[in-house]
């Protein structure tokens, strides 16, 4: 018992910091979603009413909310992949014996990590622009007329996915490289002498071997791409037509362009039960693919 | 069953010569035990077989027909690494069945060799195991089934025993022994111990800095050293080595001034080493040669007295019968017959 106790003091430090900036915010925000905490409220906490699940109930009834939802849907499930598939990919070619200067690539690759997201987001605008974006400039000498890259509705989320996997893949790519470099070249061999080429050997040996990174990072990149809203708020404004709207941007406008924060903590509590229902949907599969 | 034949292989890593230059013979159905210590290339010639490296110069062959560019399934060829290398997201089972599934054999087929195989290795009991549920030994021979299934023309092995304990080392070595008989294939198995290669081999192939130091059978090899790494590398306990001068044609000149009536046809005056194996050393103390008793080892059957010499850089090993009274800080003479000396010149070569 005595040595529990004192076990307790040296844990007691970050617990308090965790339970004061972690589970307390946490749970003040899941009572506000009660409230119809607002602008009033702020002022004098009298015009503080509990309203049961009011707020959910509206934030259902709300098209924008489902409108916001798709879009998020959209870049969690065409961004995410991407963006891993391009991390498991520059990772595997960097980690291949024939791969020239490494350290280089490496660095060029992760170095979008590291750099600010609005001065990037502000140069991607550019080289999005319509008239004057090297995008347009270099489809135009494969005939292609040019796009309205972040004005045509049809365009807006498909740019935002292409900016995040370009600033986001680098620092997946270093877990999976870390990962690669730890699947044992025996194994690989062995499965040479049984005669397995070189994609029965990336499904055979490799995968399995990289399983539990590949959960992680998938986790990791699908939680944060379920908080998509920095870009949009820099490059798009949420427009246009509302394509750009993800679920945290609606949050942002509900609590601090209009200070309704009973509804700002409603849609986060929302976005909240998504991300932990995907985790555990993320695990479950795993598991059943072997992965611990 | 196949029979080998390596010509001339050479092998580099930059400027780093791994082989320079082996010439080898196997026949059909022998088990071939390559052995040297680390560095000495006899993995690296183990993964040229195997296909998994190229050589930078020189050609295999397997019964006639050259594999040098041939990639590793189409040698026919099975290997059992170190490491065991099993597949850790399949069961026992799935991974010996692995290499037939990729050759798309039915799976009737592959239920009827994996059962042959796991008879064999008595691992019937194991076959829906992960690997991570499995002993050392266990994983051992699931590794070998794995390498039995595909009925190949050569087994190739790469230091089997050294991740197992002693007590499981001893066992293994007569398991694969056994094995080897059954299986009755051409095996060639890659190991630093000198006793495995004894125990095992019908031929030993002793490698020393990339080169073929002495090929042939165990005893030929514990008799008849053509050099100095040779006879050293083989024996355990390891042969002595006193330093000496030859004096004439039937005699040699020990360091002390002793003279042994050991005949050579080395020149005057150049200087040798005598090897004598601990077995025939035999105390006396009427012997010239002195010796103060280091340190004594009684193994129970057997007693190893360690003793210095002014002969001899490095201490002398004695193996005595376990009833010897022998005290650490002894004074001893020791003899030994001309017949069991083996003469080595400088550069290590037998004379």
């Amino acid at each position: 018992m005595r040595n529990n106790n004192i076990g307790l003091w040296f844990v007691a430090p970050a617990f308090i910091a965790i339970v004061v900036f972690f589970f307390g915010p946490a749970l003040a925000a899941l009572i506000i979603s009660f409230t119809d905490f607002d602008i009033y409220a702020l002022a004098d906490l009298k015009n503080l009413r509990f309203v049961g699940f009011k707020n959910y109930i509206e934030l259902l009834q709300t098209p924008l909310f489902w409108k916001a939802l798709s879009n998020t849907l959209f870049f969690v499930f065409v961004g995410g992949p991407l963006s891993m598939a391009a991390s498991l990919g520059a990772a595997i070619l960097l980690n291949s014996q024939a791969a020239k200067f490494k350290n280089l690539a490496r660095t060029i690759f992760f170095a979008p990590v590291v750099t600010t997201l609005v001065a990037t987001a502000l140069v991607f605008k550019y080289l999005l622009h319509t008239k004057y974006g090297f995008l347009n400039f270099a489809l135009s000498k494969f005939g292609i007329d040019p796009i309205d890259w972040l004005g045509d509705p049809k365009w807006a989320m498909p740019a935002i996915v292409l900016f995040v996997v370009w600033k986001s893949f680098g620092y997946n790519m270093v877990i999976f490289i870390a990962a690669l470099q730890n699947v044992s070249s025996d194994l690989s061999d062995a499965a040479k002498i049984d005669g397995a080429n070189a994609w029965q050997r990336f499904l055979n040996v490799t995968l399995p071997a990289i399983g539990p990174s590949i959960l992680l990072v998938s986790i990791m990149t699908m939680t944060g791409f379920f908080q998509l809203f920095a870009e949009p708020y820099v490059m798009t404004q949420g427009g246009p037509a509302e394509q750009t709207v993800t679920v945290l941007y609606m949050m942002y406008e509900q609590g601090f362009k209009w200070w309704n924060l009973g509804n700002a903590s409603a849609v986060a509590f929302v976005l909240f039960l998504f991300m932990l229902l995907m985790t555990i949907i993320q695990t479950k599969f795993a598991s059943k693919q072997g992965v611990s | 069953m196949a029979k080998l034949e390596l010509k001339n292989i050479k092998k580099s890593f930059g400027d780093a010569h791994i082989l320079k230059g082996i010439d080898l013979d196997i026949n059909d159905g022998e088990f071939v035990v390559f052995v040297g210590p680390s560095g000495c290339g006899k993995s690296t010639l183990l993964r040229l077989i195997a296909g998994l490296e190229a050589p930078t110069d020189g050609k295999i062959l397997i019964d006639d027909s050259d594999v040098t560019e041939k990639e590793p399934i189409d040698r026919q060829i099975a290997m059992v690494f170190q490491s065991y290398a099993l597949y850790p997201h399949l069961n026992v089972y799935d991974n010996m069945g692995f290499a037939l599934k990729l050759a798309k054999t039915s799976s009737e087929e592959i239920d009827k060799k994996v059962k042959e195989a796991a008879k064999i290795l008595n691992i019937e009991h194991l076959l829906q195991r992960k690997p991570k549920d499995l002993s050392g030994g266990q994983r051992q021979r699931v590794a070998i089934g794995r390498a039995i299934v595909r009925n190949p023309k050569i087994f190739l092995f790469d230091e089997p025993l050294s991740n197992l304990d002693a007590a499981l080392r001893n066992k293994m070595r007569y398991e694969f022994a056994r094995i080897g008989e059954q299986l009755a294939t051409t095996i060639i198995y890659v190991t630093h111990d000198q006793v495995e290669a004894m125990t095992l081999a019908d031929k030993i192939v002793v490698l020393n800095g990339g080169l073929i130091s002495q090929a042939g059978k165990p005893m030929e090899l514990y008799n008849n050293p053509q050099n100095r790494f040779v006879a050293e590398f083989i024996g355990n306990p390891k042969m002595n080595f006193l330093d000496a001068v030859i004096e004439n044609k039937a005699q040699i000149k020990l360091f002390e001034g002793q003279i042994l009536p050991v005949s050579s046809n080395g020149k005057s005056g150049a200087k040798i080493e005598i090897g004598i194996r601990p077995e025939n050393i035999i105390i006396d103390d009427k012997s010239l040669i002195r010796a103060h008793v280091k340190f004594v080892e009684k193994h129970g059957g057997v007693v190893f007295a360690y003793v210095e010499s002014a002969n001899s850089k490095d201490t002398i090993n004695i193996q005595l019968s376990h009833d010897t009274n022998i005290e650490i800080g002894q004074e001893i003479g020791i003899r030994f017959d001309a017949k069991n000396c083996y003469i080595f010149d400088e550069s290590g070569n037998r004379i």
